[in-house]
């Protein structure tokens, strides 16, 4: 940040000379918030490990990532919207219909299955993005209607019974099933798409015109910033994400249904991204980090276990809990609107 | 006609047609549906979401957002209600019992606006957690007692008795309403959430006092969320921390298909009630028509979809930002 | 067969060998759990009262998983525990039927003991699994909704409407009596007829906005209501009284709460509660921890137990209101004590009022 002062006292040098103190000052705030995330994470676990070591164990780790991968997958796709300044409430919902038609579609048709699921929830993001990009409408709203037409999608699909995977299990079940590190595969995979999403926002055209939407939409429009286009891909993504974890979670369960494992990953989801530095109103955004927020939020319950508050006080202290969180990890830049 | 169709006149005048239509078809579908006795139903259901709505406009209108409905009304039905004559305890604390639930909304609405505004939480967040510790707290009161139901009679009685016809949860839900409408286009308070909506830096810089309407904003919707919370409580006769479920689901949608936007700066406590309106009915509606459960949620998004779209569409522009 | 295979046949028999001869558990490393769906029904209320009772009375501490009607809190619940490093001895109370497989593999990852009670997938075995997942159990819900029905028929004359709210769509505990319910009138009561079934999930608030808009839409039609279980009855029978109909309507339902109780002694309504089924949450948790728990100390061997053991069906009393005094005695303060000794004593299949009477596959789906 530059020190008044400096600029009022050199008119001429409009981009001119910084004060030192400034830039040190700005490189602490970018580095906390680069680190915040991590910190945040490895200071709960050392705090839980020293109450009882055996939460570190590897039957604790694996417990830990086994239930933070559909809420890490679910958060990548929630992150990369948020980036745009978007948001997109449908995404759970859409891991909800993916594991339901999964668990339909497995035992006819295999891998094929599996694929066929992804394509459909890659065209349910396109629509939003598309809706969102050319009527110009709220996502918040859209998505909110998408949300209540996915929901009576998985309920009408699923009868409102659960969906068991009856045959072909394996190919699926191996995800969860299979560990490294102690850690099951479908964690892995969230941490590979973690990458690759960063990867996207850092070195591709496509990735820092999302990020340039996000941070001031009108000015990237002018600047030939083919914003339509990315907003759909950038949907898209959250549909895939979704998707994604949906397979997850019939990884982890076996069985589908509207109102079991898996049907209230939302909050969670968004919780996640913005435990990992995601910044709500756009332009800001680490995949990376969203990976130590989807871990942070599976641990909370945990952590709360624990450190032995009562089965009747989790609500009060998850919610103390995110919003302490939260407000370690979100950015605030000075003058800036908080909505 | 072209003035029928501008911008201004849109909104509202779309909206009562839209619950013309849906009171006609289902009236066809289900002649039941006009009867009196079910008018004075969908006037009784509609209360509660009335009276949340009111606070919920107030903070959406100045850009933020109030997730903790249901947690604030969970925490404050339950303090009411154990203080109120029950069957689990001896308590009366009479007009204090209104008093003590209130403030506990108060005050979570305070805690959420502090964390808002002080800490520079997102809004989200903010009232998400408080939407958490309410809940908690609400779950804590219950404990592991007897149910508590109401004990006093006339207290039990009194949402559904009719006066003048009309529900009394139904006066009670217009009197809110016609002080939120108050607030809005009558104090300095409302006009100034409405340009903090608009551009919050320049309505700072024009010495409006952001911060206090802020937390009072959020302090307000807490208040109303604990009354909300209340008539809830007495509504069903007995105390459940679960009270708010499904509320935060009809009113942020109500308030958006009233034409209150999200980003702020636009909208109106009337239009956000036309919204509940439109819903309660539909759902009704949709009970009385014989179509399965499974759908509600479906035609729900549907009619959200389709009325956002119908509002957005004349708007359009090359260079409009719509997040 | 050449070496290597014969090498692997060894090895992997003496695997499953060792796996089924497990070594018993000392006290000290024990943690007794349990896992409800939320703490603010009675029933559940009574789970955890269960669960106090039996942990004071064998010494070992206890612990709560509070699911908040979500699988996935469930989960993430019970697993904490796991990570603990204490071996769980666990009574489940499943948010969803599909919850059960997650779970019992975390237990027998973890080596614990676990009864999962009401909800399973049909065709996921105890025997199948290993001596981890002791055993399920559940109160037979075809004779719940068959109580239900009788009762209101014969309160009604034999003739008229009836409308029915059940839990959980998913759930088989619902699914068991709504279909107990209709067999039930389906034979006998020919001149009954049933309006309509709108789903409450187990929650009050719900079942009184139904009620609410059945009565609006059939009015004095309607003489007759049944609910899954008492939580919705209590919301419908409030939204009957609003509209001024209490009186002339007959209620039945399953669990016998409290209110439930005190409406039946009071008269509520022209005594509207014709009809309920008995059990106690508390009951069933100390059956559920103790059975775990001797299988823990190796005082049973799971694999060497009767199917009906394995997949168990207790007894259900019928409550009318001509026969609900004999109950008020498991409604006494030291009611859950009273009946943990009883427990102790008698095993966990001979414990008056909830023996066990019939189980086995095939009838544990059924019924």
């Amino acid at each position: 940040m530059m020190t008044k002062t400096q600029t009022l006292a050199s008119p001429a040098s409009f981009g001119g000379p910084v004060s030192t103190a400034g830039i040190t000052r700005y490189r602490m705030v970018a580095a906390w918030h680069a680190l915040a995330p991590v910190l945040v994470f490895v200071s709960m676990l050392l705090i839980v490990g020293i109450l009882n070591a055996n939460y570190l164990k590897p039957l604790g780790i694996s417990i830990v990532t086994a239930s933070a991968a559909p809420i890490l997958l679910v958060a990548l796709g929630q992150a990369m919207v948020l980036n745009i300044g978007s948001i997109d409430l449908s995404n759970a919902a859409v891991s909800m219909v993916a594991a339901i038609l999964v668990a339909m579609w497995l035992p006819a048709m295999g891998v094929s299955g599996i694929l066929l699921v992804l394509a459909v929830t890659v065209a349910i993001g396109i629509l939003n993005g598309a809706i969102v990009a050319y009527t110009q409408v709220p996502s918040f709203a859209l998505t909110l209607g998408t949300l209540g037409l996915l929901q009576t999608a998985a309920l009408v699909t699923s009868d409102s019974q659960t969906i068991y995977v009856s045959e072909n299990r394996e190919l699926i079940g191996a995800f969860y099933s299979n560990s490294v590190l102690f850690s099951p595969l479908t964690f892995w995979i969230g941490v590979l798409v973690a990458l690759i999403y960063w990867a996207v926002l850092r070195y591709t055209r496509l990735g820092l015109g999302m990020t340039a939407i996000g941070k001031n939409e009108r000015a990237a429009t002018l600047s030939a910033v083919p914003t339509n286009r990315i907003k759909i891909i950038t949907f898209a993504i959250s549909g895939l994400s979704g998707g994604l974890a949906g397979l997850a979670i019939v990884a982890q369960a076996g069985s589908a249904s509207a109102s079991g494992l898996g049907s209230n990953l939302l909050l969670p989801g968004i919780a996640a991204a913005l435990v990992g530095g995601t910044s709500i109103s756009g332009g800001q955004t680490n995949p990376i980090n969203v990976v130590f927020g989807a871990l942070t939020v599976a641990f909370v319950p945990i952590a709360i276990q624990a450190m032995g508050f009562g089965a009747e006080a989790q609500s009060l202290v998850y919610g103390l809990f995110i919003i302490t969180v939260v407000a370690l990890t979100t950015s605030r830049v000075r003058g800036a609107v908080i909505k | 006609m072209k003035h029928l169709l501008s911008n201004e006149s849109k909104g509202p005048v779309g909206l009562i047609v839209s619950v013309i239509v849906l009171i006609v078809v289902f009236s066809f579908l289900n002649p039941r549906f006009a009867s009196v006795e079910n008018l004075q139903n969908v006037l009784f259901q509609s209360s509660v979401p009335l009276i949340i709505v009111v606070g919920a406009t107030l903070v959406i209108i100045m850009g933020s957002i109030d997730l903790s409905v249901q947690g604030v009304m969970g925490a404050a039905g339950m303090a009411w209600i154990l203080i109120t004559p029950n069957t689990r305890t001896e308590l009366d604390y009479g007009a204090w019992a209104w008093v003590i639930a209130l403030a506990t909304g108060v005050l979570l609405g305070l805690f959420a606006g502090l964390i808002y505004d002080k800490l520079k939480v997102p809004s989200f967040v903010a009232t998400l957690g408080t939407w958490y510790v309410g809940l908690g707290i609400g779950i804590m009161l219950y404990g592991n007692g007897l149910l508590p139901s109401l004990t006093n009679e006339t207290l039990a009685r009194w949402p559904t008795r009719l006066s003048l016809g009309i529900p009394n949860s139904f006066w009670l839900a217009a009197a809110v309403l016609l002080l939120g409408v108050l607030i809005m286009n009558y104090t300095r308070f409302g006009r100034g959430l409405l340009a903090i909506g608009n551009n919050e830096i320049i309505a700072r810089s024009s010495g409006i006092r952001v911060s206090r309407y802020k937390i009072l904003a959020l302090s307000i919707a807490g208040g109303l969320s604990a009354l909300a919370g209340i008539l809830a409580t007495m509504q069903l006769g007995s105390g459940s921390s679960d009270i708010g479920s499904t509320q935060l689901f009809t009113v942020i949608p109500a308030a958006v298909i009233g034409g209150t936007a999200l980003s702020g700066g636009e909208g109106g406590i009337m239009r956000s009630a036309l919204g509940v309106f439109l819903l309660i009915i539909l759902n009704n509606g949709l009970v009385l028509a014989g179509v399965s459960p499974n759908y509600q949620q479906g035609v729900f998004g549907l009619i959200l979809i389709i009325a956002v779209v119908t509002v957005a569409w004349p708007h359009r522009s090359r260079l409009k930002v719509a997040k | 067969m050449n070496v290597k295979s014969l090498l692997l046949a060894g090895v992997s028999a003496s695997v499953v060998a060792g796996a089924a001869f497990a070594a018993p558990v000392a006290k000290e490393d024990m943690v007794l759990v349990v896992s409800v769906i939320n703490t603010t029904n009675p029933y559940m209320i009574s789970n955890i009262e269960g669960g106090k009772a039996l942990s004071e009375e064998l010494g070992i501490p206890l612990e709560i998983v509070n699911s908040n009607g979500s699988s996935q809190t469930e989960i993430a619940g019970i697993m904490s525990i796991l990570a603990s490093g204490k071996t769980p001895i666990m009574f489940v109370n499943t948010v969803a039927s599909s919850d059960a497989p997650t779970i019992v593999d975390a237990v027998k990852q973890a080596g614990g003991y676990v009864t999962i009670w009401w909800n399973k997938p049909a065709d996921y075995k105890p025997q199948d699994v290993g001596d981890n997942f002791v055993a399920f159990q559940k109160i037979p819900g075809l004779s719940s909704g068959a109580c239900g029905a009788k009762a209101i028929a014969e309160a009604i004359g034999g003739k008229g409407n009836v409308v029915l709210l059940p839990g959980v769509p998913d759930s088989t505990t619902s699914k068991t009596r709504v279909a107990g319910f209709r067999a039930e009138i389906e034979a006998n009561w020919p001149d009954i007829t049933i309006l309509d079934e709108r789903p409450s999930n187990w929650d009050p608030q719900l079942g009184a906005r139904n009620a609410q808009d059945l009565i609006v839409k059939y009015g004095d039609q309607i003489n007759g209501v049944w609910s899954a279980d008492d939580g919705m009855q209590i919301g419908a029978m409030q939204s009957f009284e609003n509209a001024g109909l209490l009186d002339k309507v007959k209620f039945a339902s399953d669990g016998l709460y409290p209110k439930t109780l005190e409406d039946l002694q009071s008269g509520r309504g022209n005594n509207a509660i014709v009809g309920e089924t008995f059990h106690r949450g508390y009951m069933a948790s100390a059956v559920g921890l103790y059975t775990a728990y001797l299988a823990a100390t190796g005082e049973i061997v799971p694999s060497e137990l009767s199917d009906d053991k394995r997949e168990s069906l207790f007894q259900l009393s019928c409550v009318t209101p001509s026969n609900y005094e004999q109950y008020l005695q498991y409604d006494a303060p030291d009611a859950p004590a009273a009946f943990v000794d009883r427990l102790i004593a008698n095993g966990p299949w001979a414990t008056e009022p909830m023996p066990l009477v019939g189980g086995g596959a095939a009838a544990a789906a059924e019924w």
